[in-house]
């Protein structure tokens, strides 16, 4: 059937209407909650998934990927790359807050920059996965751990800093590949691209492109160490860093964690 | 007017619309099977079973329109069923039976 056909628009339309309107109610607050800066509630935290207000009710107003006040609908200001309040826009100064037994545990967000930051990935590593150590306060701190542990492709920087994703998509915001984006543009503090950056430098001891680096990068596929990115014929197993655009598209889906 | 109605009266409109549709995939439809039935007949009146051969090509065309009358009626009874449910059921209920109508028609978001 055909993607854009009037009948799914007015379907989605209405559902998010409906959302939209339960959302509006004053929903009751648990002690764990996830709340925008823009006041709107945006579900408690909560191993009931059947709880109407659950961030992980998939049919309810917080936890539907169709619903207009949920951080997992792609086109919503909570959950869209470009939202103005959401966890996933990665130069969002807004972000969400997370309340966790009523205190303030942190701000939700991919924005690396942002004081009292919870990586995105992490939260929602631990919102699906393992929500007692979550609103036990124990949250994975790391993006590069929640990504691993996930089972995700990337590349990561010898002093742990995620330095992208190997998913060969040229549009994916966190793609190596994308050369507009935060890990593929040759002026980005985190690209490998970025040739007077830390990670990109031909001097530098964590750049791919130095052929004396003794720690370069690490390409880690489906969460496990695969080989160095690097220029230096010395350290095995390498892959060279114009070589990972071949290796990523025989060895990684465009679409999902593999 | 609040959107939710709004939106209800357009249901009508779209409705129509999937109908037209539907009588033109329906009229296509008559019209390969005419045609291979025609084909048929001639190659049975002139003796020469070549003709048998378009025939065989309508018949695995029809699939296409077929399929697509049936998807058309899925979204009428979907579009049909919508207003029904929001005027029956607490809304956290016809919320929850139109996302599964839309996860059927479409697959999970």
């Amino acid at each position: 059937m055909s993607a854009n056909d009037q009948t799914k628009q007015l379907l989605e339309k209405l559902l998010s209407d409906l959302y939209a309107k339960q959302a509006s109610t004053t929903a009751p607050r648990g002690e764990s909650y996830l709340l925008a800066q823009d006041n709107q509630f945006l579900g408690n935290i909560t191993d009931n998934q059947y709880d109407s207000n659950s961030i992980l009710n998939v049919y309810g107003p917080y936890g539907s990927p169709y619903s207009t006040t949920s951080i997992f609908n792609e086109y919503s200001p909570y959950g869209s790359p470009y939202g103005a309040h959401s966890l996933n826009n990665p130069f969002c100064t807004t972000p969400p807050k997370l309340f966790l037994r009523g205190s303030f545990a942190g701000f939700v967000t991919k924005n690396q920059f942002v004081t009292n930051a919870i990586p995105t990935e992490g939260f929602l590593y631990s919102l699906k996965n393992n929500i007692q150590s979550l609103l036990a306060g124990q949250i994975i701190q790391s993006e590069v751990e929640a990504r691993r542990i996930a089972g995700d492709s990337f590349i990561q920087a010898a002093d742990g800093a995620f330095l992208g994703s190997i998913r060969p998509d040229p549009y994916n915001p966190d793609s190596i590949f994308n050369q507009y984006g935060a890990y593929g543009s040759q002026y980005a503090q985190f690209s490998i691209f970025n040739p007077y950056g830390t990670y990109g430098g031909g001097y530098s001891n964590l750049s791919p492109f130095n052929p004396y680096a003794t720690q370069p990068p690490h390409v880690i596929h489906k969460g496990a160490f695969v080989a160095y990115l690097t220029v230096n014929a010395n350290l095995a197993p390498r892959i060279a860093p114009d070589a990972i655009m071949n290796w990523a598209q025989q060895n990684v889906s465009m679409y999902g964690l593999q | 007017m609040p959107s939710i109605e709004r939106t209800l009266d357009r249901i009508d409109e779209v409705l129509s619309t999937n109908r037209r549709i539907e009588w033109l995939y329906i009229v296509l439809t008559v019209i390969l099977f005419l045609s291979g039935i025609a084909c048929i007949v001639m190659a049975l009146v002139t003796g020469k079973y070549l003709w048998s051969t378009p025939s065989v090509i309508t018949t695995g065309l029809l699939r296409y329109p077929l399929k697509e009358i049936k998807d058309i009626r899925q979204k009428n009874i979907a579009l049909a069923t919508a207003p029904m449910l929001i005027s029956q059921l607490p809304p956290e209920m016809a919320a929850r039976q139109i996302q599964k109508l839309l996860e059927q028609l479409y697959g999970k978001k």
